[in-house]
């Protein structure tokens, strides 16, 4: 950004905070800020943030068009200055909204299109980063705070999981984990990150051509690792939290991909006998169907598979299922016939189909998360 | 347990003067086998072959043929297209109308259906003689989501229930990400079916070129499918790799597209390929053993490339 342009925001910025000084009486906070400013209003940490936390969201967050890097260093380390003055305190709203105001221009420089298989921008960029750098401040603040932190961690990790940016999921549950080693959920999202990774990942099988063995033979090692990650990812959130059961699904599956077919028959069994979410229910009946046919028990499969049926009718993944087995099986007509209901449903729209979300997680929770993080920062 | 034989690939009825043939039957007697062959010629469809040029060994051992004119053997053709995110714009465009061009090639007796899959099949309806109907749904085909290559191509073998034999016309631009079934499992549908696949692909840089009349272009849209290796190259893509594999399985090919604008085309192609096709015909002798039986076919002492199936499959009951 041109240097003029940036003296100008700043000034506007100027502009604004001191009209905020104006209305509002000083606290502490603002007396030893302006203390230290040897440059003027224009230089004065978090007005920004105060512009959004007052309701001016959409120009607070335009008003960072341009801010480099090295801007948002130089308040990081006026930050930490004053945090130290200051005996370790800071102002947790402000700090707060700050957070959330660079969410949202991280949000809005990414803005991509809605078309599903469009190429997805991965990468946590410059305001990404910075929310980060805030979070580390604000976490020792108080108990809300980190739970703030906690929430907001959480919500970008599921946000990266929608775009299937799967290594930005786990830096943020790295980054999360690092502040909160026991949290199950994170431990989830991190495993499903890895059991994503894994499923997307070409079956090495398909390299039969010599040519493309040693490429073959790294996707091999890759997924083998990603998930036996992901099953230590789920053991550890299950052995924190046992009635975690989209974990014991996911572990389940996770055990199959690595041929570990008796442990996944095993937890997926125990799943299914247990009363989770019908989403989770539907799909345990599905995976636990597919180990069962893959080891010869196709009576025992097809059984699975009726049941995962009867949990979301008109779920089409459920019908391929039966309806493959059956044709295996030799039943012709009532394989066509499961398959003709099931088609005829379609387009189902919404709620769909679990399976066809499966790799999303929950990742569609994230916005309502950075909605509520954001509606608390607003006064 | 008593076994039955069923024939359930390549079946058709042992009268083939009938206008529709008669079902596989599911029975101790054995149906007559039906193989579909694409016979060319550096890349050109060889034409006035019989029955005798041809060689057929069932298990390595020759069977007696006979040609069956493809007037006798009406088809249904359910074009199976890709309707996912990656399909929107121009290249719906292009496909529908492609897919519309193909239905104005195909004979009044043949019947034809529409399937969509994106992250979902969806069925249009039953396979129809009206061509104009399928072609109403043709442009009713919206883009979104992602893409069930495999549970489509597997409904779109599995789901029509007309008696006659099914031509499978599928295009996808992109690789399967949300298909419950794998690849493994929809080939042995696919092989133990009574199905002939096409699978028409993007593939920039291979098809048939600006240059070419659209008289020419069937034909070279013929011989640059039959550029590509039948074995597996370093250079194709799996998602593309695996669908050819399918395809061959059934005696169908690969057929590549340069670009959407060229797909109208490669349908051409495939139709013309169609018509120049020879549909042979024996009966195996009683007492098959259920299960996979290969299928040899040449030519006898003329030079010419062909396409044809594997083998078929005898079912237990």
């Amino acid at each position: 950004m041109p240097r003029l342009a940036v003296v100008v925001v700043l000034v506007l910025l100027g502009a604004h905070a001191a009209s905020v000084r104006a209305e509002e009486p000083l606290i502490e906070w603002d007396k030893v800020l302006l203390r230290q400013i040897s440059g003027g209003p224009e230089s004065y940490p978090l007005a920004l943030a105060q512009m959004y936390a007052s309701g001016q969201r959409a120009e607070a967050i335009a008003r960072l068009e341009g801010w480099s890097e090295a801007d948002m260093k130089a308040e990081l380390v006026t930050l930490r200055s004053l945090m130290r003055k200051m005996n370790g305190r800071l102002p947790e709203d402000r700090l707060r909204a700050a957070v959330m105001l660079h969410t949202d221009r991280e949000s809005y420089e990414r803005l991509q299109s809605p078309v599903v298989e469009s190429v997805r921008e991965c990468g946590i960029n410059k305001h990404g980063g910075y929310a980060r750098s805030l979070i580390a401040l604000l976490i020792v603040q108080s108990d809300a705070s980190r739970e703030f932190a906690r929430q907001w961690i959480t919500a970008m990790a599921l946000s990266s999981q929608w775009d299937l940016c799967l290594d930005d999921v786990r830096r943020w549950t790295h980054e999360g984990l690092k502040w909160f080693p026991k949290d199950a959920p994170l431990l989830l999202i991190q495993g499903t990150a890895g059991e994503t990774a894994a499923a997307l990942t070409p079956e090495p099988a398909l390299y039969a051509n010599p040519n493309n063995r040693s490429e073959g033979l790294n996707d091999l090692a890759r997924r083998r690792q990603a998930l036996s990650q992901a099953r230590g990812d789920l053991d550890a959130a299950l052995a924190l939290d046992p009635d975690l059961h989209e974990a014991r699904l996911r572990l389940g599956r996770v055990l199959w991909r690595l041929e570990k077919a008796n442990e996944a028959q095993a937890v997926l069994q125990a799943l299914v006998e247990r009363e989770a979410e019908p989403w989770i229910l539907y799909l345990g009946h599905l995976f636990l169907g597919r180990v069962l046919e893959d080891g010869g028990q196709l009576p025992a499969a097809t059984e699975q598979y009726r049941s995962a049926l009867a949990v979301d009718p008109a779920s089409q993944a459920a019908a391929m299922a039966l309806s493959e087995a059956l044709v295996t099986a030799g039943d012709g007509d009532e394989a066509r016939d499961v398959l003709a209901r099931a088609v005829a449903f379609a387009p189902r729209g919404q709620p769909r189909d679990a399976y066809m979300s499966y790799h999303l997680g929950r990742a569609n929770l994230a916005e309502g998360m950075l909605d509520a993080l954001r509606a608390g920062t607003m006064r | 347990m008593k076994t039955r034989l069923a024939l359930v690939l390549s079946c058709a009825p042992a009268v083939a003067s009938a206008q529709t043939p008669q079902p596989p039957v599911f029975g101790a007697r054995v149906e007559s086998v039906y193989v579909d062959a694409f016979v060319t010629k550096d890349g050109l469809a060889v034409r006035g072959l019989t029955a005798s040029d041809f060689e057929l060994k069932d298990e390595g051992v020759v069977q007696e043929v006979e040609l069956v004119t493809s007037d006798q053997l009406p088809l249904v053709a359910v074009l199976a297209f890709d309707a996912s995110g990656s399909v929107a714009g121009p290249k719906l465009a292009a496909l529908q109308a492609a897919g519309g061009a193909f239905l104005d090639g195909l004979k009044p007796q043949d019947q034809a259906a529409l399937l969509t899959f994106n992250e979902e099949v969806r069925w249009a309806g039953d396979p129809t003689a009206d061509k104009q109907r399928v072609k109403l749904a043709l442009g009713s085909i919206q883009s979104r989501g992602g893409t069930a290559v495999m549970d489509g191509l597997y409904t779109a073998v599995t789901l029509p229930t007309s008696k006659a034999r099914s031509l499978i016309v599928l295009f996808s631009d992109g690789e399967d990400n949300l298909s419950w079934l794998d690849d493994k499992q929809v080939k042995a549908v696919v092989e133990r079916s009574n199905a002939l696949v096409h699978v028409v692909g993007i593939v920039p840089g291979v098809g048939p070129g600006p240059e070419l009349s659209a008289t020419a272009a069937p034909q070279a849209g013929l011989r640059q499918a039959q550029a590509v290796p039948q074995g597996a190259s370093n250079v194709e893509p799996i998602h593309n790799r695996t669908l050819r594999q399918i395809a061959e399985a059934t005696g169908g090919r690969f057929w590549p597209s340069a670009s959407p604008d060229r797909l109208r085309e490669t349908f051409a192609a495939i139709a013309e390929a169609m018509s120049h096709r020879y549909v042979l015909r024996f009966e195996p002798p009683s007492g098959r053993k259920p299960g996979w039986h290969r299928l040899e076919l040449k030519l006898r002492g003329k030079p010419g490339r062909i396409e044809a199936r594997r083998g078929y499959w005898v079912g237990a009951r």
